[in-house]
């Protein structure tokens, strides 16, 4: 008789089912568990990718959009570094003047 | 099942334990700094920051805005906080224009979709209809419990009816500034911009409320599932002579009759397709047929025909005999 497979973390987080925050409330329920999978498949990211949060645990939200839009860690993470200064408005111009405000203030650099 | 903004928020409500009215500057503050400023333009707030390792977010909000739509403003950056796809600095206006620019306006939508669920939770909502009073009391309630706008109550509200329900929000021109329709409702929300005439918008409707909610004009339609056949003028016709003769009297030109006819076909076609099962009865499929028809501004001047009545209870009756003998 077959199992309904249990959702990751990563899984759950992609459908909000989960908050970012409770990765460790998942980490436990591995330690505590008699999962004989490795923690990394428990939280549904391949070995890279945990590697990686490891190193650097604010890149979670881009292991989650990777999984999301079906693309490489590495990718997700080249696309944003575009995004602090290039600001998301609805309209370019708009972003352009904001962005100038921002920084006559001196909260952007 | 949710969209996952949605979800977030109702786990974020289930995790803190939250209730209405939700405490948003404190919760908000466990995730950002928070900061008010006079923006001199014309916006509602900014995220800056989000999702950039190493870096805390700022959340810049609009200091003249009134303090339901900056309570309002600041769920929404919370959730640009914590959707996980949400990146970068977003400059916000919390009403929904749809530019061009469409990658904005989805994650915008998102953001204000996790904002109504965190500050006007479903389930919360539910006990609120649940009470069974009328439309105005439901949403009086709303707003002064969770401390949101009426136009924000109203949009949370028509997600958790049930099938059967249309509202708009006007200005002082009876122009649409704002509308809806709960899930499965065939009538269509009217459209933005247009002008309504409430006693002649859905006139077969079983209830209407018209009231005003802190300076706020709204229009509230309840629809039936079945709907009573008016009492038919005694016409020997049958419905296509009766359809000539109408389209004859408006005034469609010549060379437009035919794409006329096949456009009301398809909206009653489409009505008809969606009364199924043992729900199908000639009162259902009337009752689909008028909110469709009603829904359709470019119809106004032939339902207003004497003959109009007559006209769709026999094609009625024609579609139920067909499928059913």
């Amino acid at each position: 008789m077959s199992r309904l497979k249990e959702r990751s973390f990563i899984e759950l987080c992609s459908n909000g089912e989960a908050l970012l925050e409770e990765i460790d409330d998942y980490i436990a329920k591995w330690h505590e568990s008699s999962s004989r999978v490795e923690l990394h498949e428990y939280l549904g990211m391949k070995w890279l990718e945990y590697s990686a949060w490891v190193a650097e645990p604010d890149i979670l939200p881009f292991i989650v959009t990777a999984h999301l839009e079906n693309k490489t860690l590495k990718t997700v993470l080249e696309e944003n570094e575009k995004w602090p200064l290039a600001a998301r408005a609805d309209t370019p111009k708009k972003a352009k003047m904001i962005i100038s405000w921002l920084k006559s203030q001196g909260i952007v650099d | 099942m949710d969209l996952p903004e949605i979800n977030i928020a109702k786990r974020l409500v289930e995790k803190k334990v939250l209730e209405p009215p939700i405490d948003i500057f404190a919760l908000a503050k466990k995730y950002a700094s928070i900061r008010l400023m006079d923006i001199p333009f014309e916006i509602d707030g900014i995220s800056i920051n989000i999702k950039v390792p190493g870096r805390y977010p700022l959340i810049i909000l609009n200091s003249s805005v009134h303090s339901t739509r900056m309570r309002f403003t600041l769920a929404h950056e919370l959730g640009h906080i914590l959707i996980p796809w949400h990146m970068g600095t977003i400059i916000d206006n919390t009403e929904e224009k749809y530019g061009t620019n469409n990658i904005y306006w989805v994650i915008e939508s998102e953001a204000n979709r996790f904002a109504s669920e965190l500050l006007m939770p479903s389930e919360w909502i539910k006990t609120i209809i649940k009470k069974r009073r009328s439309i105005e009391d439901t949403l009086d309630e709303i707003i002064d419990t969770a401390d949101v706008s009426s136009p924000a109550a109203a949009i949370s509200l028509i997600r958790s009816l049930e099938t059967g329900y249309v509202f708009a929000m006007t200005n002082k021109d009876n122009e649409v500034i704002l509308s809806g329709r709960s899930r499965g409702t065939l009538a269509v929300a009217p459209t933005l911009h247009a002008k309504i005439d409430s006693m002649k918008h859905f006139p077969f409707c079983k209830n209407f409320h018209q009231f005003e909610i802190s300076g706020n004009s709204f229009l509230w339609w309840k629809f039936d599932d079945d709907v009573d056949l008016k009492k038919r003028r005694l016409d020997r016709r049958d419905w296509r002579e009766i359809l000539d003769r109408i389209v004859g009297d408006i005034g469609i030109p010549a060379i437009k009759i035919e794409k006329f006819k096949m456009s009301l076909n398809g909206v009653i076609a489409s009505a008809n397709a969606n009364v199924r099962g043992d729900n199908r009865t000639v009162k259902a499929i009337y009752s689909a047929c008028l909110q469709r028809i009603y829904s359709k501004p470019d119809l106004s001047l032939f339902v207003s025909h004497r003959d109009f009545d007559n006209f769709l209870i026999k094609r009625v009756e024609d579609l139920f005999d067909r499928r059913n003998h």
